[in-house]
């Protein structure tokens, strides 16, 4: 059995009276990718926050890499990196100059910035102001930045929001180099298509709770359900059908689209994890 | 140019300004501050040196000496003692008594005894200036050795007697100071907007740049006016020629949204463009000094573009200057306005981009 | 507190807060303030009648009228200049002395004096200066009339010269603008732009990042602060004791600035708040430029207690038994203050940042 590096249990938080991290319990094994879904909202940056040891804990406990985040996240913190949604660099210093004060927070010396920033496709750009930087360019110094200490565990905070297809690429390559180092990664993401790619594992989170914590494929299993859609029709009236595949009908309705209808296009498809959040929640994982 | 747009930003701004309840507060403290500091200055200027004499005898027609003059006032004591008391009270400048045979020893050549009193906090700035009026006094007493004839010209307005006190000199620094202070409060109300991308947004609308330029100057130059007349009214500023002083301020207003402009332009976050507005205005509030203390700052104030306001409401309040004296003045102001608002507005469009 | 962390973050500090505008106006700020008010108030306060002149033919009065101490003078190059200087206020009044002033006065009774003055110049400044000069005239001419004159201090209050009044504001000024301004401005800087939430993931605690930012304003008002009182010829004899006596000041400084900032979400807020206070945080410096004002007033204020010390020790040259009991309460505000610092990150950590 794979060890443990986060182990969350009972976990609740609060602000005010609003409940937003609601007891919840899960774990995530070393050189495991989690993905926490969930709509805006739900939890999942305040779960994310306490165990980056950015919020104490309400309630229950969180370890990890076997250490109490609420007593060592001092410990803690020196042993992972934290990419943040927000872009929060210093933006009168130098793409070298945040990344070298880093790791020196970290207490790493001699740290020369270049391959990080040519790792992240920053080659060259050591002496340029952030303030400068794209977007996406500052994206990928925040991930840059998240592995200036060699994590154990990368804590990613929506990395790809935002971003162009080639910053976006970039990034999920990186998180897969992470994983092939033996790195752990807690991935929150709008993003379902990237969980699905990613993550080993994915966790919903809805109003506070753990709503299904499983794998991509056991939870299409589960919940999903396979279907065949075609676009019937001639010119411009098209029409769009289907047609469940797993059912005793399926053959019969099959049979009928084809002969009774002119089909211009068909393909299988399976259920998305969006599908199977609003099946599992009623609602979707944008609102 | 859409007025209504305007007049939607207009409001849009004074919500948001007023809502802010630190700025609302502060711009209310220090319209409050100013009348204060207005008031507890004191309203009149002590123009005369009041000498207390005591003497057991006191010379024939002494205290006639500075009849008519204004600048000096011989006062006769009681006592020696009394002397003392009023001079610790503050009501001489300072004590001298005389020997009953002062006239009788300055005729045959021989020095008088005379004693001085004055406020032991004083000894120091009073002691040369009693010695020569004593000098003066002796010698008008027992003739004069060699007798100087003042021919004497006044240089620009006579105002023995009827000098303005420094609370009324003052007001045009304060005013000056709180029209500027408004040049801090535009300025970062622009820059937010540019920093959030509001602009953008309010630019996606059927607004163009000149209606929405056109809606802050109109907001920052309101505001300003609002405070200053109504500081002005109430220090009693707007007695003489008001409306020559309105219509300044007026101008003063449109400069300091002008110079908002500019410096929302030259910061890059509200830390930067306060820093700009706190130095402009520093840089704005020397004519109000110099007003204050004639001849310390020379001519080369004329280049910054608050002098002619300072010096427009200075004239016109404590002077009553009217128009035919103040109206390149107010020319002047117009041209820096105009100047400032097209440098301003230009530096801010392209910030924007 | 890991002391290598906060060197780490304090050489950000410096490296990072240089090239902004809150470092330039901690260090320029002083020093244009000192500047300003010392014109200002030391023009306005500690005015002496100014006789302007020109001298045609090396004449004695013109030594004797620099060497005068009831009057203030200034030469001037020319008849032109002077009458210049006159009109625009630079002097009460101004004589030419032509060059056959000296023999004039020798041989004569009568002499015929011109003197420009200044319109708006005092009655009693117009008197001291021809009274000045009619006595110098005597001087020049061997035909004074002896006096002897015996000046005797009433009562028992001291004399502080208008330069040494302005001091404690300058000081204070000094190292509030680093302590106070600068720390506070720079840790809202950083939670709005949430650069400390980065900090927060690393082996960094809050309490490290507060110092850091406590530190460089400390360092910065202290080095300020000393070169001000070098610039006010202040030093003194125990420049050690005045370093002790700025740090523990700064310290002050530093802990109410991050107070404040640990409290607020922003920076205008803070400015805003910054502008409320100042009248608490200057208020003892005001009172002791009046010294009608009761001094126990200005005893309820903790900044009394940064600046009472360094004028005990650098104006009066006392020494440490002069200072202790202030120097204690000072320490003991210290603490206070930090530990409140400290009771507000810890209860405030979680939206402290």
């Amino acid at each position: 059995m794979a060890n443990h590096a986060i182990e969350v249990e009972d976990l609740t938080y609060w602000y005010g009276d609003l409940l937003a991290v609601d007891h919840i319990s899960f774990h995530v094994d070393e050189g495991e990718i989690l993905g926490f879904l969930g709509p805006n909202g739900a939890g999942k940056t305040t779960t994310w926050k306490m165990l980056t040891g950015q919020f104490k804990p309400k309630g229950g406990k969180a370890t990890v890499l076997g250490r109490d985040i609420a007593r060592d996240s001092l410990k803690v913190k020196g042993e992972i990196g934290v990419c943040f949604e927000y872009t929060n660099l210093y933006e009168q210093m130098t793409a070298g100059e945040n990344l070298t004060l880093f790791a020196r927070l970290f207490g790493i010396s001699g740290f020369k910035p270049g391959p990080l920033l040519e790792r992240v496709g920053l080659s060259g750009l050591e002496k340029k102001k952030v303030g400068e930087f794209s977007k996406g360019m500052k994206q990928r110094l925040m991930m840059a930045r998240s592995l200036v200490n060699k994590p154990r565990i990368l804590f990613l905070d929506e990395p790809t929001s935002g971003l162009d297809p080639v910053s976006a690429e970039s990034i999920r390559s990186i998180v897969l180099e992470e994983k092939q180092r033996g790195a752990t990664v807690f991935l929150t993401t709008h993003d379902m298509w990237e969980a699905d790619k990613l993550c080993h594992r994915v966790a919903f989170i809805n109003q506070g709770k753990i709503v299904a914590l499983d794998t991509p494929h056991d939870l299409k299993q589960d919940y999903g359900k396979r279907a065949l859609k075609a676009e019937v029709g001639e010119g411009e009236s098209l029409e769009y059908v289907e047609i469940p595949m797993d059912t005793d009908k399926t053959p019969d309705e099959v049979h009928n689209l084809f002969s009774r209808k002119k089909v211009v296009t068909v393909h299988s498809e399976e259920a998305t994890l969006e599908d199977i959040f609003i099946k599992i929640t009623g609602r979707g994982l944008e609102e | 140019m859409n007025w209504r747009s305007i007049a939607a930003i207009v409001q849009k701004d004074a919500t948001l300004f007023f809502r802010n309840r630190f700025f609302a507060v502060i711009t209310v403290l220090g319209l409050v501050m100013g009348i204060v500091v207005y008031f507890i200055m004191p309203s009149t200027l002590e123009e005369t040196l009041e000498l207390g004499v005591y003497s057991p005898s006191l010379p024939p027609g002494f205290e006639e000496l500075y009849e008519g003059e204004i600048g000096i006032q011989l006062l006769a004591a009681e006592s020696e003692e009394a002397l003392r008391e009023n001079i610790l009270e503050g009501e001489y400048s300072a004590g001298l008594v005389l020997p009953p045979d002062l006239v009788e020893k300055l005729s045959q050549g021989e020095a008088p005894d005379i004693k001085v009193y004055i406020a032991s906090d004083q000894v120091g700035d009073m002691e040369a200036i009693v010695g020569v009026l004593i000098a003066e006094l002796t010698q008008k007493l027992g003739g004069q050795s060699i007798e100087v004839d003042w021919q004497q010209e006044v240089l620009g307005r006579d105002m023995a007697g009827a000098q303005i006190p420094l609370r009324d000199r003052i007001r045009s620094l304060l005013v000056v100071v709180l029209l500027m202070a408004e040049v801090f409060g535009l300025a970062s109300l622009m820059s937010e907007e540019a920093e959030n991308r509001t602009a953008i947004a309010l630019l996606a609308t059927p607004m163009t740049v000149r209606d929405l330029f056109a809606a802050k100057g109109i907001f920052g130059t309101v505001l300003a006016f609002g405070q200053a007349a109504f500081f002005l009214a109430v220090v009693r500023g707007l007695d003489n020629q008001p409306g020559v002083i309105l219509v300044g301020l007026l101008l003063g207003s449109t400069l300091a949204a002008a110079i908002g402009f500019l410096a929302a332009s030259l910061g890059k976050d509200f830390l930067s463009v306060a820093m700009w507005g706190a130095l402009i205005m520093i840089l704005l509030s020397v004519p109000g000094i110099a007003v204050m203390t004639p001849g310390v700052v020379s001519g080369w104030i004329k280049v910054i573009p608050s002098y002619y306001l300072v010096d427009t409401v200075s004239q016109a309040s404590n002077f009553g200057a009217g128009w035919g004296n103040v109206w390149q003045n107010l020319l002047i102001l117009l041209g820096f306005s105009a100047a400032l608002f097209a440098v301003g507005i230009l530096a801010f469009r392209r910030k924007l981009r | 507190m890991n002391p290598r962390q906060v060197a780490v973050l304090l050489g950000k500090e410096f490296t990072l807060g240089s090239k902004g505008f809150l470092f330039l106006l901690a260090i320029v700020g002083p020093v244009a303030l000192s500047l300003v008010i010392t014109l200002v108030f030391g023009s306005l306060f500690a005015h002496e009648p100014t006789l302007g002149f020109t001298d045609e033919g090396a004449s004695q009065l013109a030594i004797l009228i620099e060497e005068q101490t009831s009057i203030d003078s200034k030469r001037y190059d020319n008849a032109v200049a002077l009458k210049r200087a006159v009109e625009e206020g630079a002097v009460d009044g101004g004589i030419v002395i032509t060059g056959d002033f000296d023999e004039t006065v020798l041989q004569q009774d009568r002499i015929e004096i011109p003197i420009y003055i200044w319109g708006e110049s005092l009655a009693k400044d117009r008197a001291i200066l021809t009274a000045t000069v009619a006595d110098l005239v005597r001087e020049v001419s061997g035909r004074e009339a002896p006096i002897n004159v015996d000046v005797v201090g009433v009562g028992d209050m001291e004399a502080i010269p208008w330069s040494d009044r302005l001091f404690p504001m300058i000081v204070l000024v000094t190292v509030f603008i680093a302590g106070f301004m600068l720390t506070g401005a720079s840790l809202l800087d950083e939670k709005e732009k949430k650069t400390i939430d980065a900090l927060m993931v690393t082996p960094t605690t809050i309490g490290e990042v507060f110092c850091s930012k406590g530190l460089t304003g400390i360092i910065i008002a202290v080095v300020m602060g000393l070169i001000i009182l070098a610039m006010n010829q202040a030093l003194g004899s125990q420049p050690a004791l005045l370093v002790l006596l700025l740090f523990l000041g700064a310290v002050m400084a530093a802990t109410v600035g991050l107070i404040l900032a640990s409290l607020l979400s922003d920076v205008p807020a803070f400015f805003a708040t910054m502008k409320l206070t100042g009248i608490l945080l200057y208020a003892p410096a005001i009172v002791y430029m009046f010294p009608g004002i009761p001094s126990w007033v200005s005893r309820i204020f903790p900044t009394y207690y940064i600046f009472e010390p360094i004028v005990e020790i650098s104006q009066q040259g006392g020494d440490l038994s002069d200072i202790m009991l202030n120097m204690i309460i000072l320490i003991g505000l210290d603490v206070l203050f930090v530990v409140l610092l400290g009771v507000l990150i810890t209860r405030r950590r979680q939206y402290a940042v």
